[in-house]
């Protein structure tokens, strides 16, 4: 089953949530991006579950339902790459992000579903408007997370794929900060 | 314009300095394109983004539209994706599968091998026209080796594809044939991207064999802490000590090949006979893959022998003159093609290959490590877009400094280095200056040509 198909949620769904559980996760994704934007990352890491595997994924643009052991994608990290990817942009080698960006995320349209297993499905849509010097890059997209009950704000991350709704990326050129 | 030469060649002093006009001038980029881009043999894709009949993808190859199919006849085809009709694109999909592509506008259809097969009101049409004359056209010549399609727009080019490609032919072969003779699979999923820099920044870069410890850091510190890790499993008893030594992969200085016409390879042979994937990428922390991985290795070894083993397992940056780059480091391998836009700004493409019978875990392993150092969200390539880019900003003084310094190790042999040479963007750039000024350099190589390996002695070619 491919992601897609695990995380869909309905219109009907959508209607019917919990609309508690709706509000609890839009809290939490209103956290998460404020990390995320003042670029406070080692709290932002400390929001995924803390044993297991996990996964952060970014498709490529034209295979947005990229199933990661068919499709090349941008970005496919384990617990142990994203950790690399954390540390090295807050030590300064991460060259596109130093000196850092300056972010700004709209988090909308969020649903969340508790699922018989006990674990959860958020959704939502993103804007990140990135300014580096004279130049501004828009990345919008998608972000598809299944999380469990835990940690200091509720829910921590098992799996987030965050999909450009990009057709290429063009002009951006990379993606070298945190979706 | 700046009326200084575009490289200067001192093998007096000695020094080699590259004019940063070349990169930021309109009135070259307008040359390059009629000189170079119009005239060498320019790479369009691989045979294996098109599996079934009827397949198709769409893209522009120097600057022109083209549509890369297979027929239903299972023939690949290289065509204009251009509506003979009134010049619309015809094609606008950038992949799929269709026995005809229809033309939207008034109705033009034509099949996968450029046949015009159905319009409306054919009738209405003079006698004597000829529905065969108004099929879509087709650059001057196609043609592929192992699987790699290339054309050429030049009608007047004379040089047959393999002659263009000379002896890169060898380092093409060092990938192909880890297919064990079936054909490397392009991986579905590609990279759109660009660079805001000059196109021939991203040849240097890709051939650059010691800007890593610098500019790449990041991915370094990465490949350091999976070794940390994987010995850090290993002391935890749960899993045999494994891949965690690590050697240079290649030899003193870079390993540089000059293959001809400005094709040129830097890279070296698997001097830990297979006890890492070429030396860079994560540790193997599974001693199960660590197992696989030899295990692919003793099969080339059978195939092909220790020596070409060992070199086609080694890491390798070639460039194909003069905007493809074929890199396969061990861990993997991408095919990347570039054209400016601008002086200042490229499209550039990235697809992943790999042998098509790897076990799913070697597989993934392949394209997990692929995606830690290449690709525009990688642990690496961020960071090569990033110094591109600034490099392209730092030349608006270039009126002030004109000069990039491309001379180290100019006077001493690649064995005498400390650390990596630079005779591989010379190379390049010779190539790149006779083709703009029509006059070939009367100073002789600076490095041995490259000499092809006697392949009837060494490999065989298919598990067959």
């Amino acid at each position: 089953m491919s992601v897609n198909e695990e995380t869909s949620i309905s219109p009907n769904d959508v209607m019917l949530q919990d609309n508690q559980l709706r509000f609890a996760a839009e809290n939490y994704l209103i956290t998460e991006a404020e990390l995320l934007d003042t670029w406070q990352l080692d709290k932002w890491f400390a929001l995924w579950a803390a044993e297991g595997d996990l996964a952060y994924e970014i498709p490529s643009t034209d295979q947005p339902d990229a199933d990661p052991d068919v499709h090349l994608m941008f970005v496919r990290d384990d617990r142990f790459l994203l950790r690399q990817r954390v540390r090295s942009t807050m030590n300064g080698t991460n060259w596109a992000e130093n000196p850092r960006s300056t972010l700004r995320r709209m988090v909308s349209n969020v649903t969340a579903v508790e699922r018989a297993d006990g674990s959860f499905v958020f959704k939502c849509n993103f804007v990140v408007y990135r300014s580096q010097e004279a130049v501004q890059q828009i990345f919008p997209g998608h972000s598809i997370y299944q999380l469990e009950r835990g940690g200091e704000y509720g829910f921590v991350i098992r799996h987030k794929r965050s999909v450009l709704d990009l057709q290429e990326l063009r002009p951006h050129g990379r993606v070298a900060f945190i979706l | 314009m700046n009326q200084l030469p575009y490289i200067i060649d001192d093998r007096e002093t000695p020094k080699f300095w590259v004019n940063r006009a070349t990169m930021v001038e309109q009135e070259i980029l307008d040359l390059e394109k009629k000189k170079i881009f119009e005239k060498c043999w320019l790479y369009v894709g691989h045979e294996s983004e098109l599996n079934k009949v009827n397949d198709f993808r769409t893209r522009r190859v120097g600057g022109r539209p083209i549509i890369f199919t297979r027929s239903a006849t299972d023939k690949i085809n290289v065509l204009v994706n251009v509506c003979t009709h009134r010049g619309m694109i015809l094609e606008t999909r950038k992949e799929g599968n269709a026995r005809n592509m229809r033309c939207f506008y008034h109705g033009w259809q034509f099949n996968t091998e450029g046949r015009l097969t159905s319009m409306p009101a054919e009738e209405d049409y003079p006698a004597g026209w000829k529905r065969a004359e108004r099929c879509l056209p087709r650059p001057a010549h196609a043609a592929s080796y192992r699987g790699f399609w290339f054309l050429c727009w030049d009608k007047e080019q004379t040089q047959s594809l393999e002659e263009y490609l000379g002896n890169a032919t060898d380092y093409i072969d060092l990938l192909a044939d880890q297919a064990c003779g079936d054909m490397m699979q392009v991986s579905s999923g590609t990279q759109y991207y660009t660079m805001h820099a000059n196109w021939k920044l991203l040849v240097e870069n890709s051939i650059d064999g010691y800007h890593a410890a610098t500019t790449h850091n990041r991915f370094l510190q990465m490949v350091s802490a999976s070794v940390k890790e994987s010995e850090f499993d290993a002391r935890k008893g749960s899993k045999a000590r494994v891949g965690v030594r690590r050697k240079r992969t290649s030899l003193k200085g870079n390993g540089t090949a000059d293959l001809g016409n400005g094709h040129v390879s830097i890279g070296g042979s698997d001097l830990s006979k297979g006890k890492s994937r070429g030396g860079l990428g994560r540790a193997f922390t599974d001693s199960h893959l660590q197992q696989e991985h030899m295990l692919r290795r003793d099969e080339y070894v059978k195939l092909y022998g220790e020596e070409w083993t060992d070199r086609m397992l080694g890491g390798r940056n070639m460039l194909i003159f003069p905007n493809l780059v074929i890199n396969d480091l061990g861990m993997g391998a991408t095919i990347r093609a570039f054209y400016p836009e601008e002086p200042g700004y490229m499209d550039v493409t990235s697809w992943e290959i790999s042998p098509p019978d790897l076990s799913p875990g070697l597989h993934e392993a392949r394209k997990s490590d692929f995606l830690t150092f290449w690709g525009p969200a990688g642990l690496a390539t961020p960071d090569d877009v990033e110094a591109l880019a600034r490099c392209q900003r730092g030349f608006e003084s270039y009126e002030i400094d004109p000069w990039n310094d491309i001379s180290r190790g100019m006077d001493k042999s690649e064995d005498e280095l400390v650390g990596a040479g630079e005779v591989q963007m010379r190379v390049f750039w010779r190539h790149w200056n006779t083709m703009m000024t029509g006059a070939a350099s009367e100073l002789e190589a600076e490095i041995e040509p490259y000499e092809k390996v006697e392949k009837s002695d060494l490999i065989v070619r298919s598990r067959s």
